[in-house]
Order: structure tokens, then sequence, then C-alpha cells
């Protein structure tokens, strides 16, 4: 089933960070970073210790991140827990 | 209480100590109960006159047990409605194995031959697609997925991705390159050589060179090998013998058949000066012989086990045993899902070698460029681009005319950003 979240995706949203800031604040290292496709929020992935992207979902309701790693364009639905066409 | 609820209880804990220490191994599939039981036991098998048995199992998470196409033929033996735990006897772990479908025990593999060395248990997964786990006389226990080879030493868990996971990263920087040799040569070197902590270094020429008129390779302590072949699986054991008596390096032709055994590499003063060091003597002169010589690839293996691979003077894979708890990998890199517009061929204003970047693009992103240093010379790389990876070396996107060795007038480097399509596509006209 085609995700149902698709118009919470600004199509001219850019990253408001180059790394994951509470990782930072934290002295923490991460894995991956992801970016909300609704606000820019930049956080870490489920594999690094702290899962800010993850947390971030799950404060703010924004259901849409994509990977901002080199080379990856997947967007993850967290909602439909499913792959959204980049 | 009885042996089977003993090890019905130690399934539990092993399987919190699996999560804790960070082990990859599929314990979450809906079978993999099974694995983590017979993982189980290979632990800790009933010990008998003081002497701790080894163990061996193949365990299928989906379907039946599959062993047609399986290396060395084996005799399969039903033992299905047997007792598990007088199957689990059989399984020597060297050249015997309890076959484990999702319904349980079915038969017992005995092969002619022991099938135990690293090797030869991974080609076991490749030719089953079952997990293999075996508990060698070295008392390790040894566990092999299609991801790569965990091993238990006692005390901690280790992991090392198949060398065949690494292929795909090396081909794309030298797409030109005999894929099958490729192949072999990193089996031999992560799964042989490694395994067995034999040191070595391989020099894979990618064209027909001769090796005598090459000018930093000495070959006056090197002699000519018999035929021996990287890729025929009957000459592995006397290529792991000789390297393993000869400091020197063996050199390769681009069909895998070694030229040479005992070849010294030599440096130029412009690599010397460029290229920095890279832990001992042996790597640092690999590295810096592999930036003179770009036609090649050069493998190290440490007698530690890690084997690094160079290439234009970059380090193009490195493949090692991680600690599963605190490595930095834990799990073999991932497969690359490129597109044409986000890669792109920067070349290195100061040792003119094109890098191959991908980059992550937004139009509005205002953070400024991003840097990454060369992986050959460690001048910083900067594209304005919001993230950017090099991935090393590309034989590929070599620009047409630069010099190995000679200064060439160069823009700055953000201007000689080029997607690595429209280098193809140069060339090509180029050539024409």
């Amino acid at each position: 089933m085609a995700c149902q979240h698709l118009d919470q995706i600004d199509p001219d949203i850019a990253p408001v960070s180059r790394n994951c800031d509470a990782c930072v604040a934290s002295g923490d290292r991460w894995v991956h970073l992801r970016m909300c496709m609704t606000c820019g929020h930049v956080g870490c992935c489920d594999s690094s210790v702290n899962r800010h992207a993850t947390a971030h979902v799950a404060e703010s309701s924004h259901p849409i991140v994509r990977s901002v790693e080199p080379g990856e364009h997947w967007q993850w639905c967290y909602l439909d827990e499913e792959i959204v066409a980049g | 209480m009885s042996r089977t609820d003993n090890l019905e209880g130690r399934v539990g804990r092993l399987r919190q100590e699996l999560v804790e220490e960070r082990v990859p191994l599929p314990i979450d599939h809906p079978n993999g109960d099974r694995l983590v039981r017979e993982l189980a036991y290979a632990l800790r098998p009933p010990v008998h006159e003081r002497r701790v048995p080894p163990y061996g199992a193949l365990v299928w998470l989906d379907g039946r047990a599959r062993f047609d196409h399986c290396v060395s033929e084996p005799v399969a033996i039903d033992v299905a409605g047997y007792d598990p735990a007088v199957v689990r006897r059989l399984a020597d772990g060297r050249a015997s194995f309890v076959a484990v479908a999702p319904d349980g025990p079915s038969h017992v593999l005995q092969f002619r031959h022991r099938v135990d060395t690293e090797a030869r248990l991974v080609d076991l997964q490749e030719t089953t697609g079952a997990v293999v786990i075996a508990r060698g006389d070295d008392h390790f226990v040894r566990v092999v997925t299609d991801d790569g080879v965990v091993e238990f030493d006692g005390v901690r868990w280790t992991f090392k991705p198949l060398a065949v996971r690494h292929l795909a990263a090396i081909r794309r920087l030298v797409p030109g390159a005999d894929v099958n040799v490729l192949d072999q040569l990193l089996d031999l070197c992560v799964h042989w050589l490694s395994a067995e902590r034999v040191g070595a270094t391989l020099v894979w020429y990618l064209a027909d060179v001769d090796p005598s008129e090459a000018t930093q390779v000495d070959l006056s302590r090197a002699f000519v090998a018999p035929v021996l072949d990287v890729g025929d699986s009957t000459h592995v054991s006397a290529l792991v013998s000789v390297l393993g008596q000869v400091d020197r390096a063996a050199l390769v032709r681009p069909d895998g058949q070694v030229s040479h055994i005992g070849a010294s590499l030599h440096n130029s003063a412009r690599s010397a000066e460029l290229v920095p060091a890279f832990r001992g003597t042996r790597h640092t002169s690999a590295r810096r012989f592999s930036y003179d010589e770009p036609e090649c690839l050069v493998f190290v293996v440490s007698e530690d086990g890690p084997l690094t691979v160079f290439g234009d003077g970059a380090r193009m894979a490195a493949i090692a045993a991680d600690d599963c708890r605190t490595g930095e990998r834990i799990d073999a890199p991932p497969a690359h899902h490129t597109d044409p517009h986000s890669e792109i061929v920067i070349d290195c204003r100061r040792c003119h070698r094109p890098l191959l970047v991908d980059v992550v693009r937004f139009d509005r992103w205002t953070g400024g460029p991003d840097t990454a240093p060369c992986p050959v010379c460690g001048n910083r790389i900067e594209a304005d681009v919001y993230r950017m990876a090099i991935r090393g070396v590309t034989k590929t996107g070599r620009p047409t005319g630069a010099g190995m060795h000679g200064a060439r007038n160069v823009s700055p480097t953000t201007a000689l950003a080029k997607p690595l399509h429209r280098v193809l596509e140069e060339q090509r006209l180029a050539e024409r």
C-alpha cells in the first residue's frame, strides 16, 4: 500500500545541520544521519546509541525521514513502516 | 533436570548475551531459536572424561535442508525421529555435521575429508545456504552466515565480514578488473591467509606488465613459481605454504596466475613524500608502491589477521575481525546504490589522483561546502555539497593525460568535480 503521509514532505526542505546536534551536545558519536522531511531536523539513526531521529519522530509526529548518507536516497515512513519512493 | 532442560535454559541466556554483545546473527528470525539452541550446544557440549568434544551443525532457517550442491559431496544419514542429544554426538564439526531444518535435526552429513578450516566452512555456507556452526579443536566456536564469520574465543565475540562482501566496493573503483580473479584473491587473503595468520603481500597486476621492466620491483631474490593460480582451489594449500615462508611479495598476473614469489617492492621519492606511512614498514611500502605502480592492486595480510588492499596509494578495503561490542563496524559495508548524479569525480590538487566521491546535495543548503581528506595524500578536498564521502581512487575516472608523477596545472578542486557519467562519456569520445 502506498504511503498516506507524502503530503507531509516539504519538497524544498533542507537540513538544519550537518551533524546530529544532540549527539554533539552530549559528546556522543553516531553511525548514520537521518533528516526529517517535514522540518529538516537531523538526527542519528537507530544503529546509533541515542537514536535521535526516531526520538524526533516521537516528539514531533513528523512521519518521514530520509537518509542523508552520501550515495543514499531512501526515505522511510515511521507510521506505515515502509520505504517511501524518494 | 535432564541435559535437554539445561540446554533450553541456556538458550534464553545466550540469546540475551548475543543481543547485549551486538553479535550479528539472525536470531530474530522466526526460527532463530533453532540457531541459538545449536550454538548454545556448541559453546558448552557435554564434557566426557574431561574432554570437551568438538561439534558442528548446519542450520537452515527457511525451508528444508538442502545439501545437493554441498562441497565435497557428503553422505547424508537420515536421523529424523532420533533423540537430538544422541544425534549431536555424531557431529564432530570436522567432517560430520548435524543438518538442522526448521522442524529439527534431519540428517548427519558425513564428509570424506575435514572441512573445518574457515575457508571450507565459508564454502559450506555458500553452497548450502545454511548457517554453519563449528566448535573446533582449538575450542573456538565459529558461526558462518551469509554476512560473515562470527567467532567466540571463550572471552569475546568477533565478527569478520565475508570477503565477497567487499567485492562490490572494490569493483566500483576498479570496474575493469577481472571479477573472478578479484573474488578469488579476496577469498585467499581473508579466509585462508588471514584465518591461518599467514602474513603475505600479493601484487595483482591489472594489465599485462613485464615485472622485470617495472622500476619499483626488484626481482633479484625472487623465484619464478611453478604453475600456481589463485583461482584454482587445488593450488591454495601450496600457495598458503609458500607465502608463509617468504617475506617479500608474490606477483600475480591479470588472469590470477602467480608469476614471481619473493619480489622486493621499492618506492619512489615522490611517493615517499606524498603518501603517509601506514602501520608498519610492510604496509607503508605496499601503500607507496601502489601509488608508484597504478596498474596494480596490492593485498597485504598481517600475521595478526587484518587484510588491507591498496590501490593508487589509498586504502581500498580493510577487512578484519572486530569485537562485536566495541568494533566501529560490525557489519560488511553496504552495497552502494548510487545514481549518476550523486557520484562525482574530483581530482586531488596535490597527488593528482581522481577520487570517486558520493555526495548529497540540497539546493537550499546554506551551511557551506563539505570537506574530507584525500585518501592518498591527506590533502583537504572540498566540494560544494551538503555531505560528501570519498570512496577511493577510481581507475575509471582517471582524467585523460594525467601524469602519474608529474605536476599538472589544475584549477581549484571544486571546479574539477564532474559527475562520473560525464567523465566516462568524455573518455568514450576521446577513444573514438
